[in-house]
């Protein structure tokens, strides 16, 4: 049963993609496509043939093995009381499962000599330098509140003293930029460097990457979710709450996307190593017993 | 003790015959008999050791093998290289086979010395020569010298040298600093690390790999040796942890602006074992099953990082014989050398911790002994280890991309024993990620818990398997899609890749190398101090007495002659007499 | 026994003579018989040591420490005579290299102090001849040898002054002899030319130090007389370290080592003085590096006849003639105590070395030097060998006692390091 849930979801993600394109065209004033348009991209993308710009097995496999990343992220973490793949510290589990699905993303683009690709990797390298470290500062904290590494049980035994609040603002931070909204979306950056990483991808294997990337954004948008609401429910209630949840930040960080534009590289950086300092603050206030 | 004599065997023949085919040969047999005795698979053959040496003997051993097997077609017979390359096997086996710290120390000097001679073997390039000076005059300094200095101590105090009497005695601090000093610097610990990214990359790339892989575990094998016999190196813990999060941190930012590759892989050696510190540091530091997870962390982080280590600087060797060329500006290497690059991808991805490959599964107990053990400075080393392993995957994609692109010039696939000792590495590399309990069956310790990875890599496989399946991909080929610029052109350099980070790696590497330079000068303030006869200056004016006394005498040098048999005359006379 | 020692000592005096007479083969082969016939009484002098006086002060002592050095004497002794020999050189100074080896064999073999220091006046005296009487430098080293024994023979005349005063005039003698602050100029000076270099170096780092070890057994001195020659030790080994760094000569560079080494026999001396047991680790250091010490000499003269100088920046190429390569690699390693020369054992074992400040500051001084030492010799080594030059034909005059020099240095210690427990 609990394995089904992150299938099931991943089918749903392309609705919430759609989900969002209407909301950020009525923001704009625009009647916007329909909200299954995302998935009526995804299936005419997938008839296409793609357009392969090198031969290599890096290249045809990285899609794929970025999807299966995603997918496994869902399975770490909890889906209401349960969740489906029980490891300890699965909290750096999930973290590297998040790294194993940036180094296909890259692999993928860089296994092209094209300097869209090249950038497009680069930049996402370099955002991953800064705020994964910000992430460990999350952890850290939350790890030294809870004595545990496991998402679950810290979010049933975290007591809300100042560092574990800063520390969850921070990860709503974080879940803000690692799922790629803008002003962060830089490493695809479709209007600058034509979709970066993946400019050279074209027809079903490019479906397959996006298809990936709306998982990978659903996995982190779940994290939160259940980072927030376990602390509070249990049992089935916990689950439509942790929905319910997602749908809002979701909904919330759409709405704030929109307002948007996209930052340049260093200035997300720098963003970046401002969430690391605050981090470091936090960390240090969680070690003052705070 | 087979494998002993066929290491001896192996270091005969390359004196006399220098052959590099038959003492490779010879080489890997006697490695592999140091496996099947340390595992004690034949009884008559097992050894004599602890728990402790023989995990480390499985891990000389592994090494052995495959680099043996790689050093086949690789190795040149070049002045005593022959001899050196299993003399070097031979002592690090005798040091984990030591039972007293006089056999260690004597056994770890001959490694010194024969690692030296590997290291030199390419003597007509200025780096070599510059880095052999640096190797050899740093190891006498800051790890012979405190070692020695060390075990005198010891011995004066305890008047025994052997593990298993001096087990429970307690040297005073200064005595475990000495040990710590010695044994960083042959690790390649912050603040003693600067010779490891000038030795490692000079060396032949079997030897590298054997110098990363392997001679840097001694120096771990000696520190738990330590921790294992005297009760006070918990004392250590604190000053390990943090200069280890330094070398994480160094290691790692200046892997992020090396040129070369195999100086970047050795920058990368320093930032694993500062990883392999810090869960020492956390062992010293912690109590209960977090002590053992700390010692398996460490033991299986030390393993896996020989497995990749050696596998990558194997492989960088292949790009070296291939092309005559180290640097990362290389391009499309994979087209002509396919195996190469796969063995390269399982490298680059295991040494960046990424599941579901060994990596992965020793730094993920390294987060559990830190990040649990609710002690600040561990946490913080916690975090920065995160850190490097991010930064670490950034600099292996420049690797990455010497492989990728169209090739530039003709190359070829290297000599079919090479892709099989790495291979043999990438193969131990994917089996220890997925079957983690190998590992730690390996290093012998009840961590308690078990780490799920076949069910996750059977997860991520089933999915991005059956997508492939459902969805295979197809298409044509078509050329690099670009705005009409030649790709060429516009291409990234490797060191433009992360630039908004460079500065901060750039920063250190300033630091580093002014430190290095305010160093020469007060080195060469001194070698420019003339030091002749002080005691003719000092005694001058008895001296020019003497000196115009002798002139006159020599004016008739027979009268002195005569003058002084004489006086030994008169003087035997006198003894005989009294 | 006794009558054998003193026909292999007679056998080399009589050496002299016939070299005198220009009878090489003859002098050769009395020369190294009187070595076969010191073998061969070892093994049994080993167990039974036996002494005879004729008189009071003079005779023969003969046990194992005595025989072993005097072994290692003679068979470098021999190797150097047969060396300048073939190479021809047929100069009136080596019947004298006769007398001081002679004269060496008599020191070791004394069973006073006073024969002792007869003798070393007789060892001076050849020194003064080797070096060449016309130069300075052999004035120099009579002078000054002459006036380390005559303080040492107060020390040994003076009978009711106290122990400690006896000793420590002797000590000096003994750090006149082996070349120590504060007089080893002496040494630089006459050693400058080879094979006198060879005959006064070997025997210096093996006399001055064994001088010591006899008169520690003898007059049983308080750890009162530890600090003066300590010191001495101590700066010697700073000034030598600090000589290397800078040093350009690579001859000068090996003569330092070579006085840094006989340091390093001195300390495992001194350790006695603290309680210890230096004997066996002062046997085992003169035994394993006066080979390396005459082999860096014969390297040096070699390297000189081959490229016309020893000067660090001006060899080059010397990679291209292996021997010689080889023979300056094991010297520098030899030297500077790496594996199987180590000074590990003197560091470890001399346990009671940590109890005193000063000899721990003497640990640190010798570790320090062998790094400054390793130094510039790897710099050396860079620079000399592992450079480009052409070939230089090798005769085989020279080759051949390089590689046996080589050989039985190597072989030495290894076999050392092996019986004292170090497999």
């Amino acid at each position: 049963m609990r394995e089904l849930f992150p299938l099931t979801v991943s089918l749903i993600t392309p609705l919430l993609d759609g989900v969002a394109r209407k909301i950020r065209a009525r923001i704009q004033d625009r009647i916007g496509p329909p909200v299954l348009q995302t998935w009526y991209d995804l299936l005419s993308l997938l008839e296409m043939e793609s357009i392969r710009p090198v031969e290599s097995a890096t290249f045809r496999i990285a899609p794929y093995l970025a999807f299966g990343s995603a997918l496994t992220m869902l399975f770490l973490i909890p889906w209401g009381e349960e969740t489906p793949l029980r490891t300890p510290a699965n909290v750096i589990a999930f973290l590297y499962f998040f790294t194993l699905f940036s180094a296909s993303v890259v692999m993928g683009g860089l296994s092209v000599r094209s300097s869209y690709t090249a950038s497009g990797a680069s930049r996402e390298i370099s955002l991953s330098m800064v705020f994964k470290p910000a992430f460990a500062v999350v952890i850290a904290v939350l790890a030294l509140k809870t004595g545990s590494l496991d998402i679950a049980s810290i979010a049933r035994s975290v007591d809300f003293s100042p560092s574990v609040v800063g520390a969850y603002i921070l990860l709503i931070y974080l879940t803000y930029v690692e799922a790629g909204f803008i002003p962060y979306d830089i490493a695809e950056a479709e209007t600058e460097i034509l979709g970066g990483v993946l400019s050279e991808y074209s027809g079903r294997a490019l479906a397959v990457f996006l298809w990936a990337f709306q998982v990978k954004r659903f996995a982190m948008l779940w994290l939160l979710s259940a980072m927030l609401v376990l602390p509070f429910a249990s049992g089935i209630g916990a689950l439509i709450l942790q929905s319910l949840a997602v749908l809002t930040i979701f909904v919330l960080m759409v709405v704030y996307e929109s307002m948007n534009a996209r930052y340049r590289v260093d200035q997300a950086l720098r963003k970046g190593a401002k969430a690391l300092a605050a981090g470091s603050i936090l960390l240090v206030l969680a070690f003052a017993g705070w | 003790m087979l494998s002993a004599y066929l290491f001896l065997l192996a270091v005969m023949v390359g004196l006399v015959k220098r052959n590099g085919k038959v003492v490779s040969a010879i080489s890997a047999i006697a490695s592999a008999a140091v496996l099947l005795e340390a595992t004690g698979s034949i009884p008559q053959l097992s050894l004599q050791a602890d728990e402790l040496s023989r995990f480390f003997l499985l891990l000389l051993g592994t090494a052995g093998v495959a680099v043996s097997i790689y050093s086949y077609s690789y190795m040149r017979p070049k002045h005593l290289v022959t001899a050196a390359y299993p003399l070097f096997l031979l002592s690090m086996e005798l040091i984990l086979l030591s039972r007293d710290f006089l056999q260690f120390i004597a056994f770890w000097e001959l490694m010194t010395l024969t690692s030296y001679v590997l290291i030199v073997a390419n003597y007509t390039e200025s780096a070599t020569k510059r880095a052999s000076l640096i190797y050899l005059v740093t190891m006498q300094a800051l790890n012979t010298a405190p070692l020695l200095l060390a075990l005198g101590y010891t011995y004066a105090l305890f008047n025994t040298l052997s593990f298993e009497t001096l087990k429970g005695n307690i040297p005073p601090a200064w005595v475990l600093w000495l040990f710590l000093v010695g044994f960083m610097t042959k690790a390649g610990i912050f603040p003693l690390h600067f010779w490891l990214p000038e030795a490692h990359p000079v060396a032949p790339s079997n030897v590298s790999a054997l110098l990363s892989g392997v001679m840097l575990k001694m120096a771990v094998y000696g520190m738990l040796r330590v921790a294992s016999i005297f009760p006070n190196t918990s004392t250590l813990a604190t000053p390990i942890i943090i200069l280890s999060m330094a070398t994480i941190a160094i290691g790692a930012l200046l892997m992020l602006v090396q040129r070369d590759l195999k100086r970047m892989i050795a920058y990368s050696s320093v930032d694993n074992l500062g990883y392999i510190f810090l869960a020492f540091g956390a062992y010293l530091a912690l109590h209960g099953t977090l002590k053992t997870v700390a010692l398996a962390a460490l033991l299986l982080h030390s393993f896996n990082h020989m497995l990749f280590k050696n596998l990558l600087f194997m492989v960088s060797g292949n790009v070296l014989h291939a092309t005559g060329r180290k640097d990362l500006g290389l391009r499309g290497l994979g087209r002509n050398m396919p195996f190469t690059f796969a063995l390269s991808i399982i490298g680059i991805l295991a040494v960046s911790g990424v599941p579901p490959l060994n990596g992965f599964v020793s730094k993920w107990l390294i987060y559990q002994a830190t990040f649990l053990s609710r002690s600040p400075v561990l946490i913080a080393g916690g975090v920065i280890a995160l850190f490097g392993s991010a930064v670490t995957l950034a600099a292996y994609l420049k690797m990455y991309r010497i492989f990728t692109g169209e090739p530039e010039g003709e190359v070829h696939e290297v000599e079919a024993p090479m892709l099989v000792g790495e291979g043999m590495l990438a193969l131990l590399c994917v089996l220890l990620g997925v079957f983690p309990w190998l590992g730690i069956k390996l290093t012998g310790t009840d961590i308690g818990f078990e780490i799920d990875m076949p069910l996750l890599t059977i997860v991520l496989a089933l999915f991005s398997g059956m997508l492939f399946i459902a969805l295979p991909p197809r298409g044509r080929r078509d050329a690099v899609w670009t705005n009409g610029e030649r790709v060429e052109d516009f291409d990234i350099l490797p060191e433009h890749m992360y630039y908004p980070l460079n500065h901060i790696s750039e920063g250190l590497s300033k630091v580093g190398s002014s430190a290095g330079k305010v160093l020469t000068r007060v080195g060469g303030a001194v070698t420019s101090v003339e030091v002749d006869y002080i005691d003719e200056a000092l005694f001058l004016p008895p001296a020019r007495l003497l000196r115009g006394m002798i002139a006159l005498l020599r004016e008739c040098p027979l009268g002195v002659m005569i003058v002084v048999l004489l006086l030994i005359a008169s003087a035997l006379i006198w003894g005989w007499l009294g | 026994m006794i009558e054998l020692v003193l026909m292999a000592i007679i056998m080399v005096y009589a050496a002299a003579f016939f070299l005198l007479e220009n009878l090489e083969r003859a002098a050769l082969s009395l020369v190294w018989s009187s070595l076969l016939l010191q073998a061969a009484l070892y093994p049994h002098v080993s167990h039974n040591p036996c002494a005879i006086l004729w008189g009071g002060n003079l005779g023969l002592r003969v046990d194992s420490t005595a025989v072993l050095t005097a072994l290692v004497l003679t068979a470098l002794g021999a190797i150097f005579l047969t060396y300048a020999l073939e190479s021809g050189r047929r100069d009136s100074y080596l019947p004298w290299a006769a007398v001081l080896l002679g004269s060496e064999l008599v020191v070791v073999y004394s069973p006073s102090l006073l024969q002792m220091l007869i003798f070393l006046e007789l060892v001076a005296l050849s020194c003064w001849r080797l070096a060449g009487p016309e130069k300075k430098a052999g004035t120099k080293a009579l002078a000054t040898l002459s006036l380390g024994i005559a303080i040492g023979v107060c020390g040994v005349l003076t009978k009711n002054a106290p122990g400690d005063t006896r000793f420590l005039c002797i000590a000096f003698t003994s750090l006149v002899i082996g070349a120590q602050f504060p007089l080893y100029s002496w040494f630089m000076d006459a050693a400058a030319t080879f094979p006198a270099s060879a005959f006064i170096g070997t025997g210096t780092t093996v006399m001055g130090p064994y001088l010591l070890m006899r008169s520690l057994s003898a007059l049983n001195p308080s750890e009162r007389a530890f600090a003066p020659v300590a010191v001495a030790v101590a700066v010697t080994l700073v000034l030598t370290g600090l000589a290397y760094l800078g040093q350009r000569e690579g001859r000068k560079l090996l003569m330092y080592a070579v006085i840094a080494n006989t340091s390093t026999v001195y300390v495992a001396l001194l350790v006695i003085l603290l309680g210890g047991q230096g004997n066996e680790i002062a046997r085992h250091l003169v035994i394993i590096s006066t080979p390396v010490v005459g082999l860096a000499f014969l390297t040096t003269d070699a390297i000189k006849r081959c490229h016309g100088t020893t000067d660090i920046d001006r060899v080059r190429g010397l990679r291209e003639t292996p021997p010689l390569a080889y023979s300056w690699a094991i010297s520098v390693f030899g030297l500077a105590g790496l594996p199987p020369f180590g000074k590990s054992h003197l560091l470890i074992e001399a346990a009671s070395l940590y109890s005193n400040p000063l000899g721990t500051l003497l640990a640190l001084l010798l570790l320090a030097n062998s790094v400054a030492f390793l130094y510039s010799g790897i710099r050396s080594i860079n620079l000399m060998v592992f450079s480009d030059g052409r070939e230089e034909p090798l005769k085989r005059t020279v080759g051949v006692p390089l590689a046996l020099l080589a050989t039985l240095s190597f072989g030495l210690a290894v076999a050392l390091n092996y019986l004292m427990g170090v497999p």
